[in-house]
């Protein structure tokens, strides 16, 4: 029974070369940075609200399909602008409709219910925008590759990169230097303590379910072009999104971001070597990350554990 | 209905699931753990009885064994990490390591067949001591096998809730820090039920893989995981014993109805999820209950 | 011209164009308004309308309902009209036995045809044997189902890897490159692809540089594509399909990786390419083809392509594609050998369809349906992408490079793992 499939005898495993592992290195940064984008508004959620958004990744999703026809009426930045502001309306009516009926009760019953909402809008999705999937191009300024002296890279992936950055620290700016921002970091870390000192905690859990919900809109509309918009594209968001903020600790905005980078950079670096672990190793790295800091490497003692 | 007819392999199939949610349900109402990753468990039994027949040798009994302890082998490893857990985290850490397991599955073509699977096995003849062995192929007797199979299975895990070892599970569902200081080692507790829950899913997933002929990743995936949680709140489980049984009932008979009247049956799928946690979330049985049970 | 296509493509989408597509749908295949005295003999159609490949489910249904309404026109098949049930596979095996499962036993289908990938083909050839119902199989290429899968029952209508390889491994060797990489889809067709490729690669003195295998499902290859510009191939053999496929063009395409390297794909689709567009479709140097309405030469394709427009006109590609062809001619054969024996009983036309050879077969060479293995053997194409300057419209993307007759380039008995059961009464 072969477990290593590289190990075949006539292949030798070809050894990367310190331009490949540069090469590779930059493109697990950006992918990092998406992943991060992606994650954030989920572990906002999770941390303030107590909640595991089944449905962040039909709100990703959403956000991509709704560039998608954006653009093609308005063009890119439109759709960059509009959708996470109308997936963000989206939210907060799911939030006051449903999920706010769940406070209190069993963790179990917000899991189930947007899960109930992920499955039933996934179809949604493919009722209104059809079954099979549609590929963006990306906006005619960054289309093609662009040289970088020592290797050829897509021009397209250095706005992703840019745009993400730009959006983290967009979000870091808002926790760190508003007061508002102030109420949801701390809310992030103990959502008890905040409604004590006076804070209205439905306005503001309200309020972190549209802005997570919109932070997932606009990762979904800068991924589309890359990922290509298909009715099942949530799931390719949620689940590194679980894994990024079991890795980087719950609630913490740095943890996202380091646990985002993690992860960008181990799939590339598993590409380099063993390519077909390479949707396996991120959990793979999880698990090693528990076993030395068990609530995540920026995680702290939270009520979750409840 | 033309649905229906001929379809003694749907009640089959409403038993198995059935199986698969008493045991989920053993994890989440009787000690108060919410796993979202238990189809891992319900694949690996399907996937070690798979191997068995196709590799060693085509035993029922053994099949079956294989699969069970092989889910039971693999929940014991995980439980034995995340049993410190409760609550959201635990749930998270359950649903990542379900998608890692059925990765695994997905990948591993060498072993599981990757996306192809494993195909091409026969149900083995049911040995039966003094009598000629009973060929299962037909469904009618599968189906007889499968209903005596579940109840066995029933009245274990119904022994197992009634027993001191049961009171301490939902000793510790109350109120763990109460029940550590009261002197039991609670984490031991959720591991074991955690792992005993993990076997009978996996039986289960042996069941159903005997029942099909055949197994493929999917069946690890975590909207399967969903499937089985909300089979077992839908029918009462968190109220009642029986709750998981009628929920694989409506559950199946709804997927096949809804599936046959319109492709988009998942829209409707996802609706009756969404209804059911906020309108009756105790479940069906739920609304029968007299009195708080003191569980 | 990608743009355009894709702008159309969303304003249809977001106006509900799938609104359309059901009113195609009915036209022929759905006869409710045929009075039959006698019921209608059932085809059960389980093909990929998402998924991975869900781009080839509208083709293959166009191409079985041009076969069912040549008899149906015509009166039908045995005096009975001839209808088509579809169900969707998505691509994934599980599902598309349980599909297949509901036609036969609620529906009562008489026959099936099944596509959508080696997996629920694989899964179809176990379904048909287990059940004793014919199953022609229309768009997989993978070997193994004419090999280890291969039953009576079950019948391969498109050319398999060992062909392909053996047709397009030596002529690019000969004429575009020594050095090779390869990009292979990792499950079973792309493992059994590269293998071909890799033996007729090596019977022509070139050699491999290194190889990728290409997970399913893999939405960035930019990793992927990096390592590849690092070995510095002269070739690089694309051993991927479906949505991976296009993805993967994409961002080769953006990468620009086709200015150093030739790129060579043995097997497209046409609407995958129609997917990605011509100017990133010229990525290739060449392009192996099973069936296009651009080959040369051969008489019956126009019919056809008249054909597919007249009944078709609102279908998504506005050409019929090779699995339209191979649905067609699946469809076709199977109805034309229950018409031979006049009869639906299963075991009767299996032996009307083993050993049946066929000259309007679309393409050089007369194609027949090999018994030991049950593969529909014929002639494999390659082109090159068209210049923008000769296109004479949109779909004119294939320029015509050549062909080898499948009874040439086939695999052979010796090579073969194919066991045939016997039939009852055998």
């Amino acid at each position: 029974m072969r477990l290593l499939p590289a190990c075949r005898p006539y292949r030798r495993i070809d050894m990367p070369d310190a331009f490949e592992f540069l090469s590779q290195g930059i493109n697990g940064v950006v992918m990092g940075l998406l992943l991060s984008t992606i994650a954030v508004g989920f572990t906002l959620m999770l941390g303030v609200i107590g909640i595991i958004n089944f449905a962040h990744g039909i709100l990703f999703a959403l956000g991509a399909y709704f560039a998608f026809t954006i653009k093609s009426l308005f063009g890119f930045w439109a759709a960059l602008i509009l959708s996470p502001i109308i997936v963000g309306i989206i939210g907060i009516i799911i939030e006051r409709l449903a999920i706010k009926r769940m406070y209190g009760k069993d963790v179990l019953f917000c899991l189930l219910l947007t899960f109930g909402i992920a499955m039933s809008v996934e179809e949604l999705i493919r009722m209104v925008w059809g079954k099979l999937g549609h590929s963006i191009a990306a906006p005619s300024f960054v289309s093609g590759s662009i040289d970088l002296g020592f290797m050829l890279y897509s021009k397209y992936r250095l706005l992703l990169a840019g745009l993400s950055a730009l959006i983290l620290f967009l979000v870091w700016l808002f926790l760190e230097k508003t007061s508002y921002g102030a109420v949801v970091k701390a809310g992030a870390q103990d959502s008890e303590m905040v409604g004590v000192l006076g804070n209205n905690i439905n306005r503001l859990r309200t309020f972190v379910f549209g802005f997570g919900s919109a932070l997932a809109g606009i990762a979904g509309v800068i991924a589309a072009p890359l990922w290509s918009v298909r009715p099942g594209m949530g799931n390719d968001a949620i689940m590194p999104a679980f894994v990024i903020v079991v890795l980087g600790g719950v609630g913490s905005f740095w943890g996202t971001v380091i646990g985002g980078l993690a992860v960008g950079l181990s799939i590339s670096l598993a590409v380099m070597f063993l390519p077909r672990v390479s949707d396996l190793v991120m959990y793979i790295l999880a698990a090693v990350v528990l076993l030395f800091w068990p609530r995540g490497i920026m995680g702290e003692k939270s009520l979750l554990e409840e | 209905m033309p649905l229906i007819k001929g379809y003694t392999a749907l009640a089959s199939e409403i038993l198995i699931y059935a199986m698969f949610a008493l045991g989920f349900n053993l994890l989440l109402s009787y000690t108060g753990l919410p796993s979202f990753g238990h189809a891992a468990f319900f694949g690996i039994g399907a996937y070690g009885l798979a191997l068995t027949q196709l590799k060693w040798v085509k035993d029922l009994w053994l099949g079956l064994f294989v699969g069970m302890l092989a889910a039971g082998f693999f929940a014991a490893l995980v439980g034995a990490i995340i049993a410190r857990k409760r609550g959201v985290y635990f749930a998270l850490l359950t649903l990542a390591f379900g998608q890692m397991f059925f990765f695994i599955a997905f990948r591993w073509d060498e072993v599981t067949g990757g996306e192809t699977g494993l195909t091409g096995f026969d149900r083995p003849p049911l040995a039966i001591p003094g009598l000629p062995p009973l060929n299962l192929t037909a469904p009618m007797n599968f189906y007889l096998f499968t209903l005596i199979v579940l109840m066995v299975v029933m009245i274990l895990i119904w022994r197992l809730i009634h027993s001191p070892f049961g009171s301490v599970l939902q000793a510790v569902k109350q109120n763990e820090l109460r029940a550590k200081y009261l002197g039991y080692n609670t984490i031991f507790y959720k591991w074991a039920s955690f792992t005993l829950s993990g076997m009978i899913s996996g039986l289960a997933g042996a069941m159903f893989a005997l029942q099909h002929g055949s197994v493929f990743p999917q069946y690890l995936y975590w909207t399967e995981s969903g499937n089985v949680v909300m089979i077992t709140i839908m029918g009462g489980g968190v109220v009642n014993f029986f709750g998981p049984v009628l929920g694989a009932g409506i559950f199946v008979i709804l997927q096949n109805a809804i599936g046959a009247l319109t492709e988009h049956w998942l829209f409707l799928l996802g609706l009756t999820f969404i209804l059911i946690v906020m309108v009756i979330p105790e479940g069906i049985l739920g609304l029968f209950k007299k009195t708080k049970t003191a569980q | 011209m990608g743009r355009k296509i894709e702008n159309e493509i969303s304003r249809r989408a977001f106006l509900k164009g799938t609104a359309a597509g059901i009113a195609f749908l009915t036209v022929p295949g759905v006869p409710t308004l045929l009075r039959a005295q006698q019921p209608p003999i059932k085809l059960g159609a389980v093909i990929p309308l998402s998924g991975n490949y869900g781009f080839l489910g509208a083709s293959e249904r166009c191409g079985i309902g041009i076969a069912v309404d040549e008899f149906n026109s015509k009166g039908g098949l045995l005096g009975r009209k001839i209808e088509v049930l579809e169900e969707d596979c998505a691509t994934d095996a599980p599902l598309a036995i349980r599909k297949a499962q509901r036609l036969l036993q609620a529906e009562k289908v008489d026959f099936f045809l099944n596509g959508g990938g080696s997996s629920p083909s694989a899964a179809m050839a176990d379904f048909a044997k287990k059940e004793g119902v014919i199953n022609m199989c229309i768009d997989p290429n993978s070997d193994i189902l004419t090999g280890e899968k291969a039953n009576r029952y079950f019948f391969m209508i498109p050319v398999l890897n060992y062909q392909i390889a053996h047709t397009i491994a030596p002529y690019v060797a000969d004429n575009i490159g020594k050095k090779w990489y390869y990009f292979t889809h990792d499950y079973s067709w792309g493992w059994t692809l590269t293998e071909s490729c890799r033996k007729f690669m090596k019977q022509k003195g070139a050699q491999e540089v290194g190889e990728l295998k290409i997970p399913l499902n893999t939405r960035d290859y930019s990793s992927f594509l990096i390592k590849v510009r690092g070995a510095k191939p002269e070739v690089l053999m694309v051993n991927v399909a479906g949505v991976d496929f296009t993805s993967m063009v994409e961002q080769i395409y953006e990468f620009g990786l086709h200015k150093n390297i030739k790129i060579v794909v043995p097997l497209e689709d046409f609407e995958d390419a129609w997917a990605v567009g011509p100017e990133k479709n010229s990525i290739f140097a060449l392009m192996g083809v099973e069936w296009h309405y651009a080959i040369p030469g051969v008489p019956g394709i126009k019919e056809f392509v008249d054909k597919y427009k007249k009944l078709y006109p609102r279908a998504p590609y506005p050409c019929p594609t090779t699995n339209s062809f191979n649905a067609y001619t699946g469809a076709r054969e199977l109805l034309l050998a229950v018409e031979r024996v006049g009869t639906l009983e299963t075991l009767k036309v299996i032996k009307a369809l083993e050993g049946h050879t066929f000259k309007n077969s679309l393409k050089h060479n007369p194609t027949s349906i090999r018994e030991w293995d049950h593969q529909f053997v014929q002639d494999f194409y390659f082109f090159r992408p068209k210049k923008k300057k000769d296109m004479k419209d949109w779909t004119d993307i294939y320029e015509y490079v050549g062909y080898e007759k499948g009874s040439e380039k086939a695999i052979t008995r010796d090579l073969s793992q194919a066991k045939m059961e016997k039939l009852p009464g055998e």
